[in-house]
């Protein structure tokens, strides 16, 4: 048994001198609250429960989408184990999740404390660069189910993890980058010390013998850094004029190259200055610049493998007379499958047992659920809402819908072309600059002496090296993406913030984005006193209509409690499915449902209300009537409700030059009307949009320069990648969300003006530090062509700029005030109550 | 001065040292995840001691 469910039991048998927990008589032993217990065991268990009970009150108020019944019955099938689970040499075993909903740091608190609540699960490891969490258990004493679904019930749900080729080789690549970095800072710090020595022996003379070492140790040190670390320039910069495209490392190549051969030279021959402090702290501050950039990349490499986890991994199959539990993989065409209430069809096939209601919000961003019979296509990846059917198996993984929009989504993301670095744009033009002023710089020199000349022009490629250029945007995006985080704006990569500085369209998708995707009531016309009653009917029906109906009733009506509205005695329910409900109340005859329902049972709907409906649907809404003894006297309009604010944003989006449009999956009609409610113009408000034309709307480029995408469902997903920017907003699939370059975790469109604000701003920040290290490199430069250059010089010159550089980044702020001050994160503080 | 012809390389070879411990702990898995670790520190070692105690 599940112990959250336990709380109910416990909470009754409060204030009574037996045991607390299991009702035995109690032996003197109390908790703070004074709670008697028969051991100290039954005193923790209840402690546990009460917390998790208040934890977990606190986070259904706060994260509603958890309203799905799912047992993770399937986790403790051998089959799961053999492919998800390790069995380690203490004969304990462990598990890899990652976890849905993990948005802060007061998880950590919640999951890594498990183990003190949950007998059996030994530890718990949370990862939250990953998202993952790892866990070791005693397989004897809790199933793995049970720990999955205590995640659940905390608002984690989870889901099994494989790491993927593509992860493995970030953690690589990010651990060579770390060595990297490393070995370049202590040969950088090292060479830095002697050269301060160095410098010191200028003006106070120092004996040839240590001179001498010390130019060979700096040298030595030199040699490594710029061989060992900054051997990746070199690479970059061959392949760089080998493709013929820009890149940064091209100037740094040269600079870093020249000065260390020169450098060698001289110090073999024992005369002459040399520049090896400058070149590994530019190798070292280049290599940071770098980290910092990959490390950006890779956040969005380690989530993305979480596409697979949208079909379920295993499949409960019909063969013969015996019910089986397979891996997806096992899963035949042909094949009888049975899915449960809360469950995800594991493959594209025909409803041949049973009926129900299936949301396909998923697929098609329709948040209607759709009723399915006997003979009904049903698809991969949508969910079985309300009662257990069969179906038999037509189609299966790539072949399915929702195999067919991952590759679509692929292949989108394989076509998307990077955007060219700004700084390695820049960089290309640099080294031409540099070499033009070397060459002059000679040309000028040569009269006073080809040595001379020679010496002048090294030390110019040397200073002009732009080592603050490479700090000046990894550092700005890694500052920014931090402050928006805590805004709950996740940033995937720095070329969204490039582009969204721009202007050009953007296209929302409706439901969810614009709408809450949660259905509500909008109008209730007639008799009111008939809502305490029908809330009691519709209590007792699971589909979703009837909850949209009950949530939206005990919102208006505070004053009739939920309670005093469960208390009415309805008796005699039944349910037509996909139709509606008939009940009686009293003496009287209630019926809730649809004009065919009505029909049925052969009611009159008076003319009003006839008129009432023709005007719901034409605004694409949805009519539930209300009949009482043969006669329609209420009727209950329901719809998608915008999100609030939504006009305002569109508005001042317009008004900031961007182009703003609707596309959707849904009717045209319904957008349209959705369209004029937001302002958005009726040319621009595309209804019946396919995945296939979402993909291709976002990919015509046109006149303008940006195309920015925000959307929600696993159908919005192939537009959000192949966009310049996609936006995906919380509350959707997590699909889009791995998809899209930016990540609304508040589900909270309204902040959009802000962030197209502060990216703006942001990209002036990059400007303004790309032209602050210019200058200093124009100041070296011209340093270096009158011959003030020196050493000691290159050495002060470099950090300054870098640390100015540095101080931009991090100065004042980079969003509008005014919505800094709605971060507070009170959303999630509940969780640090654990 | 001729003591600079033992510190210099002494310091060196610390400098070496310190880079291989680096090196154990990067290919040790230490510094994959750089996130958890500060926010794992604020967490109570042991909860109060009447819950530590297994269900």
């Amino acid at each position: 048994m599940s112990m959250l469910t336990e709380t109910q039991d416990v909470s009754r048998s409060i204030g009574s001198k037996d045991c607390a927990l299991c009702g035995e008589p109690g032996q003197g032993i109390f908790d703070e609250d004074g709670q008697e217990f028969c051991c100290a065991g039954c005193r923790s268990a209840f402690d546990l429960l009460k917390e998790f009970e208040e934890a977990r009150c606190s986070l259904e108020t706060t994260r509603p989408s958890f309203k799905l019944r799912r047992s993770y019955e399937e986790m403790d099938d051998p089959v799961f184990r053999m492919r998800y689970v390790k069995v380690r040499p203490d004969e304990l075993s462990e598990v890899t999740f990652v976890l849905e909903g993990l948005d802060c740091p007061s998880c950590l608190g919640m999951i890594e404390r498990l183990p003190h609540y949950l007998a059996g699960l030994t530890s718990a490891r949370l990862n939250l660069t990953r998202g993952t969490a790892s866990f070791v258990w005693d397989d004897s004493r809790i199933p793995l189910s049970e720990i999955a679904l205590t995640l659940k019930r905390l608002g984690f749900p989870p889901w099994p993890y494989e790491r993927d080729q593509q992860s493995l080789i970030a953690q690589r690549t990010a651990r060579h980058e770390m060595i990297q970095l490393a070995i370049a800072g202590a040969c950088a710090g090292n060479v830095m010390l002697i050269a301060i020595a160095l410098y010191a022996g200028i003006f106070s003379g120092m004996e040839t013998a240590h001179l001498m070492m010390f130019r060979y140790v700096s040298a030595a040190l030199g040699i490594v850094c710029v061989v060992g670390p900054g051997r990746v320039f070199f690479l970059n910069a061959i392949r760089a004029i080998k493709t013929r495209t820009p890149h940064m490392d091209m100037p740094v190549a040269l600079g870093v190259g020249i000065g260390t051969i020169d450098g060698i030279v001289r110090t073999v021959w024992g005369t002459g200055d040399i520049y090896f402090d400058s070149i590994a702290t530019l190798v070292f501050l280049l290599l940071t610049g770098r980290y910092l950039q990959s490390q950006q990349k890779r956040k969005a490499i380690d989530r993305v493998s979480m596409l697979r986890v949208l079909t379920p991994q295993t499949a409960r199959v019909v063969r013969g007379e015996k019910l089986s539990v397979v891996p997806i993989d096992a899963l035949r065409l042909d094949d009888l499958v049975e899915i449960l209430p809360g469950e995800t069809f594991p493959a594209d096939g025909v409803l041949v047992n049973g009926e129900s209601d299936v949301d396909q919000s998923l697929l098609t961003g329709e948040s209607f659920p759709l009723v399915i019979q006997v003979g009904s296509p049903v698809i991969a990846g949508t969910i079985n809402l309300t009662s257990p059917v069969r179906m038999i198996v037509e189609q299966l993984g790539h072949q399915t819908r929702l195999g067919q929009l991952l590759t679509l989504v692929e292949e989108a993301a394989a076509h998307k072309s990077p955007l060219v670095q700004l700084t390695d744009r820049i960089g290309g033009y640099f080294v031409v600059g540099v070499i033009i002023l070397a060459i002059t710089n000679m040309v000028i020199w040569w009269a006073s002496g080809v040595e001379q000349a020679i010496e002048q022009t090294i030390a110019l490629l040397i200073v002009a090296c732009p080592c603050a250029l490479g700090l000046a945007t990894p550092l700005v995006i890694s500052v920014f993406q931090g402050r928006a985080a805590r805004l709950g704006i996740l940033i995937k990569s720095g070329d969204a913030i490039e582009r969204l500085a721009d202007q050009g369209e953007i296209w929302l998708d409706k439901t969810g984005t614009v709408t809450t995707g949660e259905m509500e009531l909008v109008e209730w016309s007639g008799d009111e006193n008939l809502q305490p009653i029908v809330c009691a009917i519709e209590h007792e029906v699971s589909h979703p209509v009837a909850k949209a109906i009950v949530t939206s009733l005990q919102k208006r009506q505070k004053e009739w409690e939920t309670s005093a509205a469960l208390k009415i005695n309805v008796t005699n329910l039944q349910v037509t499915h996909g139709l509606g409900v008939q009940a009686v109340y009293g003496e009287q005859q209630i019926l809730v449902g649809s004009r065919k329902l009505m029909e049925i049972y052969q009611v009159v709907i008076p003319e009003s209300f006839d008129l009432a409906v023709v005007k719901a649907s034409s605004s694409g809404l949805t009519s539930v009537f209300i009949a009482r003894d043969g006669l329609v006297v209420a009727l209950a309009t329901l719809g998608n409700t915008l999100r609030p604010g939504v006009e305002s944003i569109v508005k001042s989006l317009n008004l900031s030059g961007w182009h703003v449009g609707l596309l959707s999956g849904d009717e045209g009609r319904v957008v349209q009307f959705v369209a004029k409610q937001i302002g958005v113009s009726k040319d621009r408000a595309l209804g019946n949009a396919t995945p296939e034309d979402k993909l291709q709307r976002v990919s015509q480029k046109g006149f303008s320069k940006t195309i920015v995408m925000v959307g929600d469902g696993v159908n919005d997903s192939a537009a959000l990648v192949a966009a310049d920017v996609g936006i995906a907003v919380e509350g959707g699939a997590e699909a889009s969300m791995h998809a899209a370059d930016i990540y609304l975790q508040r589900g909270d469109v309204t902040q959009l003006p802000m962030l197209l604000t502060a990216c703006r701003r942001v990209m002036r920040r990059i400007w303004l530090n790309l032209v602050i290290s210019l200058s200093y490199n124009i100041l070296a430069v011209v340093l270096a062509m009158t011959g003030h250059i020196h050493p000691l010089m290159a050495a002060i010159l470099m950090p300054i700029s870098s640390l100015t550089v540095l101080s931009v980044a991090f100065a004042g702020s980079m969003f509008p005030r005014s919505s800094v001050n709605t971060t507070s994160g009170s959303r999630f503080a509940t969780r640090t109550a654990l | 001065m001729s003591v600079l012809f033992i510190a210099v390389p002494v310091a060196l070879l610390l400098a070496i040292i310190s880079i291989m411990a680096f090196v154990w702990s990067v290919h040790d898995g230490q510094l994959d995840d750089l996130q958890t670790p500060p926010e794992r520190i604020l967490l109570d070692e042991n909860p109060p001691p009447h819950r530590s105690r297994k269900v």
